[in-house]
C-alpha cells in the first residue's frame, strides 16, 4: 500500500469519529435527535468503509509487503539524548483486522443504539462518548509509537469511564465508573513503566514500535530478566484492560452502563485491547518465555474462574460479562502460548457473537422495562421470537457448537494449546473443562430467559423490539453462524481457505518470529473431538437441568461442595479482599495523616515557633511601661554602657 | 528593533498600569477592571512576541577550554550598572526556562484580572494595584540574572502579596497570611545570607571585581573549603550550607513536604481570583529557583543531596495525594493536589537529566494552568452552593452542564490523563526519574494512581449522584465565566495534542542546566589535605 | 588669630549641652520642654561633629551636621504636630500621663 493512501486512510479513520464526537457534543443538542442519530452511526460507517478500502489494498499487495508505517507529524522532540515522539501509524493485517471489527461491529452497535436510546433525554451526550470511544480505539490500534498508543489506551479507558457513568444519578454507576477508571490507570502506569524500560535499555530515543521490534532481538537476550520484566509490565497493562485476574473486578460493575456500551466496549472491542497489545508486542513476548507462561496461566485461570462465577449470577448482563471475561481469558491464553493468529481469530468471532448476545439481552431488558434479574424472566421466547432465535445463534456460537463461529476459533486455539505453552497438555484439558462450563452457563441463561413459564405479568406484556434494534442483531446472528467456517474453509470463488491465518501470520513472523507448529492430523482431530464433546456435554447438562428441570438445579447445587458455590456466588470475594487489603488501608492511612501527622507534626513545629514568639513578647512586655521617661533612661544608660565598653575594648 | 529593551518593557508595564490606575476614581469600578484587563493583556501580547522571536537554538557562550565551561544562553539581554560600588547590576535575560514561565505569568495574571468580579469585590482599586505590583515582581524574579536584583524582586513580591492575602478572603485569612509571610521570609533571609557568602567568596571578589551576576558567580566560585566542625563532628562544607539555605527558601515557596503547611491554609482562605496567580505562578517560582540557582551555583551539593531531594519530592507526591484523598473541603483537595503535583516537578528537576528537567519546565507551566482553572471552578461552585463541603454538594451535572463539561476537561488534566497537557510533563518527568533510578518512577506511578482517585472523587462527588439540598438552587456558569474557563480548557487539550512547541523552547535551556549541574564536584579528600 | 586650642573647649561645651538636654528629657513632664531638650541634645552632637571635623581637617563633620539639622527639623515637625493633636484632644500635656503605647 502506498504511504499516501495509508496516511489518508488513517487520517480519515481518526477524523471521522472525532468529528462525530465533537459534532454531537457541540451541535447535537441544538440540531436535535435526528442529527445525532444520523451522525453518530454515520461516521462509524464511514470508518468501516475506510477499513474495507485498507483491507482491499492490503489483499492486493504481496504477502510480505503488507505493513506500511507512515510518519504523520512529530508530536514531541526534546533534542539529542532525550525523548522523541512521532505520530506514526501502521497499517498492517493486524491493525486492519482490528479496525474492521471496531468499525464494523461498532457501526452495528451504533445503529442498534439509535433504537435503544430512543427515549433517552440526551442522546447527543451518548453518541459523542461512543464516537470518542471509536476514535480512541482506532488511535490505539493504528499507532506505531508507544506513547501515542498509550494515549489511545488511556482515552479508551476515559470513554469507558464516561459511558459506565452515563446514568450519573445512579450512585452504583458512579462508583463503577470510578473503579473501572482507577483500575485502568494502574494498567496505564504499568505500561508507562514498561515503555521507560524499553526506551532506557534499548538505547533508542523514541518509542517507535517498528524500531523497538527491530532492535529488540539484538539487544535483549532470549529469556533475559529485563525483557521478562518488560513483558510482565506489558501484561499487567493488558490484564487491566482485558479484565484478567487480578485486575478484573471492574468489568462486571461496568455493566451499569447502557447495554450498547456493554456490547461495544465491554465485550467486542475495548476489553480485547489487551489481546491486541500482546499480539502487537509479540516480538518481545517471544523473547520472554517466562512472561508468556505467566500470561497463558493467567488467561486460562481467569477463564475458569469467570466461568464458575457466571454459573451463579442472576443479572442477565453480568452473566454475559463473566462469559466475556472467560472468553478473553482464552484469547489471552492463546497469545500467551504464541498462537497469535488463533487468538486474533477468536477475538474476531467473539466480537461478533458477544455483541450479538449483549444486544439481544438489551432487547429483553428494553422489553421488560429495565428488568435485568433472570429469575423474573422466562418464557420470553413466546413473545420475542426473533430476539430468541438471534440469542440462540449467539449462544450456540459462544458454547462452541460445531458450525457456529465460536467452535472454529475456540477449537483452533485449544488445539494449539495441546502441544504448546506451559505444562502442555495440562492447560488443554483445563480448556476442555472451560468448554463444559461455557455450555452450562450459556444455556442456563438461554433456557431461563426464553423458555419455561413466564414469571411476572411484565413478561406477558413484553413486545418484540423495533426494527432498528432487530436488524443489527439479525445481521450479527447471520454472521455468527457463517463467519467461522467462511474464514476457515473459505468461500469458493471469493476467498481461499485459512484466509485469516495466512493474512495475519506474516505480521507475527516479521522480526524473527516463528509460528507454532500445527499439531498432526490425528492429534488435531482428537483435540477437536474432545473439545467439542466438552461443549456438548455442558450444553446437554444445561438442557437437562434448566429446560427439562431433571433433576432440580437446586439439588445439583446442593451436591457441589459448598465452598465452590459460595465462591461462585460471591465472585471469589475479590471485591471484599481488595477493599480490605488496598482501599481501606490507604484510606485509614490517609485519615491518620490528616488527623494526626498533619496538625501535630508537619504543622506542629510551625505553630510552636509562633507560640514561642508570642511567649517571648509576653515576657518582655513588662519592660514596655509606656512612660517616655523610662525609655529615655534606658537609652541613656545603654549608651553610657556602650561608651564604657568601647573605651575598654579600644584600650 | 534589537535595541528596544523588551524585557524592561515587560517588567515596567504592570507598574506603569498601577500608576495609571491612580488617575481613575475609586468608584469607577468598570474602568478599574478594564485597566487591569488591558494591562495584563498588553503584557501577554509582549510576552507572546518574545516567545515568537525566541531563538530555539541560541549560541551558547563558551568561557573556558572544557566543554562544560559554558555560561547560560540568555536572550534579549540587558545589562546596566545599578549599584557599581558593590558590583550589582541591572541584568535581565530570558532563556528557555524563564520563557515559558513568563508566558504562564502573563496568562495567569490575565486570568486573574478577568476573573475578578468588579461588582462584589470591596476596595477593587486597591486590589488591582496590588495585583499589578505582584505581577511586576514575579516578572522581575523570572527575568533577573543579577542575584541581588533577583533577591530584591523575590522579597518585593511578598509586600503586595501580604496586603492581598491579609485584606481579601475568608475569615481565617489573617492567621494564614501571617504563617505564609513568616515562613517565606524565614527562608528568604537564609538565602540572603547564602547569597552574601557566595558573593564574598567568589573569585571575582578576590580579584577586586565583586559581582552579584549569576553568570559570574556560577563560573567563578570561591575556592572549596573544608567542612565546618563542631565539637569535633564534621558538619557540612560552607558551600553545602549555602545550598541548604537556598534549598530551604525554595522548598518553602514550592512548597515541599514538610514545609508545606502554610499552603492549605492560605489557599483555603484566599479568593479564587487571587489564587489564579498565587497558586498559578508564585509557587512555581520556588521550582524555578531550584533550576536557575540550585543547579547552576551548587553542582557539588546538588549531587551530594540528590537522593534526599528526590526522596522529599516523592514524599510530597505521596503525602499530598493521600491528604487530598480525605479532605472534605473542596478547596483543600485542590490545595493538597497542588503539593503532590509540585512534587512531580521537583522530582523531574533532581533527576538531573535532560528528560527530567524538560519535563519539570513543561509541567510547571501545565500545572500553573490547571491549578488556576481548578481553583476557579471550585470558587464558582462555592459561590453558588454557599458551601465548600464535598459532602453537602452532589449531582451538579444536571444543574450545570457547561461547568460539568469544562470541569471534566480540567479534572482529566489534573489527573494526568494521556492526551492532556499534564501527561506530557508527567511522562517526561517519570522517564527522567526512571533513568535516575527506576524505583523513583514506580513510586511516582503510585502517585499517579492516587491522583486519579482523588481527582475523580472530587469531580464525581460534586457532579454526580442524586442532587443534594445545597445543590438544588445552583445555576450554571454564565457567559463571562465560560469565557474564562473555555480558553484554559482549550489550552490544556491543545498542549496535550501538540506539545512540540513547548518542548522546542524548553529544550534550548534544559540541556544547559544539565551540563551546569554535572560539573564534577570537588573531591572531599583534596579538601582535607593540609 | 587666637592661638588657644578650641578643640577641647568646644568638646566640653558639647558635653555640657548634651547633659543638660538629657536631664531635661528625663525630668520635665511638659512635652514641649522635652522636645526643646531633645533639640538641645541634637545641637550638642552637631557641635561635636563640627569640632571634630575642624580637628581632623575634614568636611564630613559639617556634612553630617547638615543631615542632622534636616532630621531635627523633621523630628520637630512631627513632635509638635503630635503635641498639638494631643492638646486639641483636650488632654493634659503631661508625658507620664500619655502612656497608651504600653498596650
Amino acid at each position: 500500500m502506498s504511504a499516501t493512501l495509508a496516511g489518508t486512510l488513517a487520517i480519515l479513520l481518526f477524523a471521522l469519529p472525532l468529528a462525530g464526537c465533537l459534532g454531537n457534543a457541540l451541535l447535537g443538542e441544538r440540531l436535535g435527535r435526528r442529527f445525532v442519530n444520523i451522525v453518530g452511526p454515520g461516521v462509524v460507517l464511514g470508518g468501516f468503509v475506510c477499513a474495507v478500502i485498507a483491507l482491499v489494498a492490503l489483499l492486493g499487495a504481496h504477502e510480505d509487503a503488507r505493513s506500511t508505517t507512515v510518519h504523520l507529524w512529530t508530536w514531541f522532540d526534546l533534542g539529542p539524548g532525550a525523548l522523541r515522539v512521532g505520530v506514526d501509524i501502521t497499517l498492517d493485517p493486524l491493525s486492519v483486522l482490528m479496525c474492521l471489527v471496531i468499525t464494523g461491529v461498532g457501526f452495528l452497535i451504533h445503529w442498534y443504539a439509535v433504537g435503544y436510546m430512543e427515549h433517552d433525554e440526551s442522546p447527543w451526550r451518548f453518541f459523542s462518548y461512543m464516537n470518542l470511544f471509536i476514535f480512541s480505539m482506532l488511535l490505539l490500534v493504528l499507532s506505531a509509537d508507544m506513547v501515542i498508543l498509550i494515549i489511545g489506551w488511556a482515552l479508551v479507558a476515559l470513554s469507558s469511564y464516561l459511558l459506565i457513568g452515563y446514568y450519573y444519578d445512579r450512585p452504583s454507576a458512579v462508583l463503577a465508573a470510578r473503579k473501572a477508571f482507577v483500575t485502568q490507570v494502574i494498567g496505564d502506569v504499568a505500561l508507562v513503566i514498561a515503555a521507560f524500560m524499553i526506551v532506557t535499555n534499548l538505547s533508542v530515543r523514541s518509542l517507535n514500535l517498528p524500531t523497538i521490534f527491530h532492535y529488540a532481538g539484538a539487544s535483549f537476550p532470549h529469556g533475559g530478566a529485563l525483557v521478562t520484566g518488560i513483558c510482565v509490565l506489558l501484561a499487567i497493562g493488558a490484564f487491566a484492560k482485558s479484565a484478567q485476574f487480578p485486575l478484573h473486578t471492574w468489568l462486571p460493575d461496568a455493566m451499569e452502563g447502557p447495554t450498547p456500551v456493554s456490547a461495544l466496549i465491554h465485550a467486542a472491542t475495548m476489553v480485547t485491547a489487551g489481546v491486541y497489545l500482546i499480539a502487537r508486542f509479540h516480538t518481545l513476548f517471544d523473547l520472554a518465555p517466562i512472561a508468556q507462561g505467566l500470561v497463558a496461566c493467567v488467561g486460562i485461570g481467569t477463564a475458569v474462574m469467570a466461568g464458575i462465577i457466571a454459573l451463579s449470577q442472576i443479572d442477565i448482563k453480568r452473566v454475559i460479562a463473566y462469559s466475556t471475561m472467560s472468553q478473553i481469558g482464552l484469547m489471552i491464553f492463546a497469545v500467551g502460548i504464541g498462537a497469535y493468529s488463533a487468538g486474533m481469530f477468536h477475538f474476531a468471532t467473539h466480537a461478533v457473537f458477544k455483541a450479538l448476545l449483549f444486544m439481544a439481552a438489551g432487547n429483553v431488558i428494553h422489553a421488560l422495562h429495565d428488568e435485568q434479574d433472570i429469575r423474573l424472566m422466562g418464557g420470553l421466547g413466546l413473545t420475542m421470537r426473533t430476539t430468541e432465535r438471534c440469542f440462540l445463534a449467539g449462544s450456540l456460537a459462544l458454547a462452541g457448537i460445531p458450525i457456529w463461529a465460536g467452535f472454529f476459533s475456540k477449537e483452533e486455539l485449544l488445539g494449539l494449546g495441546f502441544n504448546h505453552g506451559p505444562a502442555a497438555p495440562i492447560l488443554y484439558f483445563v480448556g476442555v473443562g472451560i468448554n463444559v462450563l461455557t455450555g452450562l452457563y450459556t444455556f442456563r441463561l438461554f433456557f431461563t430467559v426464553f423458555r419455561g413459564e413466564p414469571k411476572t405479568a411484565r413478561t406477558y406484556a413484553a413486545h418484540e423490539a423495533p426494527p432498528t434494534m432487530l436488524v443489527p442483531v439479525g445481521i450479527l446472528a447471520v454472521l455468527s453462524t457463517v463467519i467461522g467456517w467462511a474464514l476457515l474453509f473459505g468461500i469458493p470463488g471469493v476467498v481461499g481457505p485459512f484466509i485469516l491465518g495466512s493474512f495475519l501470520d506474516p505480521v507475527f513472523t516479521a522480526d524473527g518470529g516463528r509460528l507454532l507448529t500445527e499439531p498432526g492430523h490425528l492429534t488435531a482431530l482428537l483435540t477437536v473431538l474432545l473439545g467439542t464433546a466438552g461443549s456438548l456435554v455442558g450444553s446437554g447438562l444445561a438442557y437437562e437441568w434448566w429446560y427439562q428441570h431433571r433433576p432440580d438445579a437446586q439439588v445439583i447445587a446442593g451436591k457441589v461442595p459448598r465452598v465452590l458455590t459460595q465462591l461462585s456466588l460471591h465472585k471469589f470475594y475479590f471485591d471484599e479482599i481488595y477493599d480490605a487489603i488496598l482501599v481501606r488501608p490507604v484510606r485509614t492511612l490517609a485519615r491518620r495523616l490528616r488527623d494526626v501527622v498533619e496538625p501535630e507534626y508537619a504543622d506542629g513545629w510551625v505553630e510552636a515557633v509562633g507560640r514561642a514568639t508570642a511567649w517571648m513578647s509576653d515576657t518582655f512586655r513588662v519592660l514596655q511601661t509606656g512612660r517616655l521617661r523610662d525609655y529615655a533612661t534606658g537609652m541613656l544608660v545603654a549608651a553610657g554602657a556602650f561608651v564604657v565598653v568601647l573605651a575598654v575594648l579600644v584600650r | 528593533m534589537t535595541n528596544i529593551p523588551w524585557l524592561t518593557i515587560t517588567l515596567v508595564m504592570p507598574l506603569g498600569a498601577a500608576i495609571l490606575l491612580q488617575l481613575i476614581p475609586r468608584n469607577d469600578r468598570a474602568a478599574v477592571k478594564a485597566l487591569a484587563v488591558l494591562s495584563t493583556l498588553a503584557t501577554a501580547g509582549v510576552v507572546t512576541g518574545l516567545l515568537i522571536a525566541f531563538n530555539q537554538h541560541p549560541p551558547i557562550p563558551a568561557v573556558g577550554p572544557r566543554p562544560q565551561d559554558t555560561a547560560l544562553a540568555f536572550q534579549f539581554e540587558e545589562i546596566h550598572s545599578w549599584i557599581p560600588a558593590i558590583g550589582a547590576t541591572y541584568h535581565l535575560g530570558l532563556d528557555g526556562l524563564s520563557a515559558w514561565l513568563l508566558a504562564l505569568d502573563a496568562a495567569v495574571f490575565l486570568l486573574g484580572a478577568v476573573a475578578i468580579s468588579s461588582r462584589t469585590t470591596e476596595r477593587l482599586k486597591f486590589y488591582i494595584g496590588l495585583m499589578l505590583v505582584t505581577q511586576a515582581a514575579t516578572i522581575g524574579v523570572l527575568l533577573s540574572v543579577d542575584m541581588l536584583l533577583f533577591y530584591f524582586f523575590w522579597e518585593g513580591m511578598l509586600v503586595p502579596l501580604y496586603f492581598l492575602l491579609a485584606n481579601y478572603g475568608d475569615r481565617d485569612r489573617g492567621r494564614a497570611t501571617l504563617k505564609f509571610i513568616g515562613y517565606t521570609v524565614a527562608g528568604s533571609l537564609l538565602m540572603l545570607i547564602a547569597i552574601i557568602y557566595l558573593y564574598v567568596h567568589s573569585q571575582a571578589a578576590a580579584l577586586g571585581h565583586p559581582s552579584f551576576d549569576l553568570q559570574v558567580l556560577m563560573l567563578a566560585p570561591g575556592p572549596a573549603q573544608a567542612p565546618i566542625t563542631f565539637l569535633n563532628i564534621q558538619l557540612l562544607t560552607p558551600i553545602q550550607f549555602a545550598f541548604v539555605a537556598f534549598a530551604l527558601a525554595f522548598a518553602i515557596k514550592v512548597p515541599l513536604v514538610p514545609f508545606h503547611t502554610w499552603l492549605p491554609e492560605s489557599y483555603a482562605n484566599c479568593p479564587p481570583a487571587t489564587l489564579t496567580f498565587f497558586a498559578g505562578i508564585v509557587s512555581k517560582l520556588g521550582a524555578f529557583g531550584f533550576i536557575r540557582y540550585g543547579l547552576t551555583l551548587f553542582p557539588g551539593p546538588v549531587h551530594d543531596f540528590q537522593w534526599i531531594l528526590e526522596g522529599i519530592a516523592i514524599l510530597s507526591i505521596l503525602y499530598g495525594a493521600m491528604l487530598a484523598l480525605v479532605q472534605s473541603d473542596i478547596k483543600r483537595v485542590v490545595a493538597y493536589s497542588s503539593i503532590s503535583h509540585l512534587g512531580f516537578v521537583t522530582l523531574g528537576i533532581f533527576a538531573l537529566n535532560v528528560n527530567g528537567i524538560n519535563g519539570a519546565i513543561i509541567q510547571m507551566v501545565n500545572h500553573g494552568i490547571v491549578i488556576a482553572a481548578l481553583f476557579l471552578v471550585v470558587g464558582y461552585i462555592e459561590a453558588r452552593a454557599g458551601t465548600r463541603d464535598l459532602h453537602e454538594i452532589a449531582g451538579l451535572e444536571k444543574r450545570m452542564p457547561w461547568l460539568y463539561a469544562l470541569f471534566l476537561v480540567i479534572t482529566l488534566a489534573g489527573l494526568g490523563m494521556p492526551g492532556m497537557n499534564t501527561f506530557v510533563g508527567e511522562f517526561t518527568i517519570m522517564l527522567g526519574a526512571f533513568q535516575a533510578s527506576p524505583l523513583l518512577a514506580v513510586l511516582a506511578g503510585m502517585g499517579v494512581v492516587l491522583a486519579c482517585w482523588y481527582m475523580l472523587r472530587l469531580h464525581q462527588g460534586l457532579m454526580h449522584d442524586p442532587l443534594t439540598p445545597a445543590a438544588e438552587k445552583v445555576s450554571d456558569i454564565g457567559a463571562a465565566e465560560r469565557l474564562v474557563l473555555l480558553p484554559m480548557a482549550g489550552l490544556m487539550i491543545l498542549i496535550g495534542v501538540y506539545p512540540k512547541p513547548i518542548g522546542d523552547i524548553s529544550k534550548a535551556s534544559a540541556s544547559q542546566y544539565v551540563v551546569r549541574a554535572s560539573v564534577p564536584p570537588p573531591s572531599l579528600s583534596s579538601l582535607n589535605a593540609p | 588669630m587666637l592661638s588657644i586650642d578650641l578643640f577641647p573647649l568646644l568638646l566640653g561645651l558639647s558635653a555640657a549641652m548634651f547633659t543638660i538636654g538629657s536631664v531635661g528629657v528625663l525630668v520635665r513632664r511638659n512635652p514641649l520642654v522635652v522636645l526643646m531638650s531633645i533639640e538641645l541634645m541634637l545641637n550638642a552632637v552637631n557641635l561635636a561633629f563640627v569640632d571634630y571635623g575642624r580637628y581632623l581637617n575634614s568636611e564630613d563633620g559639617q556634612i553630617f551636621t547638615l543631615v542632622v539639622i534636616v532630621v531635627a527639623a523633621a523630628e520637630a515637625v512631627v513632635g509638635l504636630a503630635l503635641v498639638s493633636q494631643v492638646y486639641r484632644a483636650g488632654r493634659e500635656l503631661d508625658i507620664d500621663d500619655l502612656s497608651e503605647m504600653k498596650e
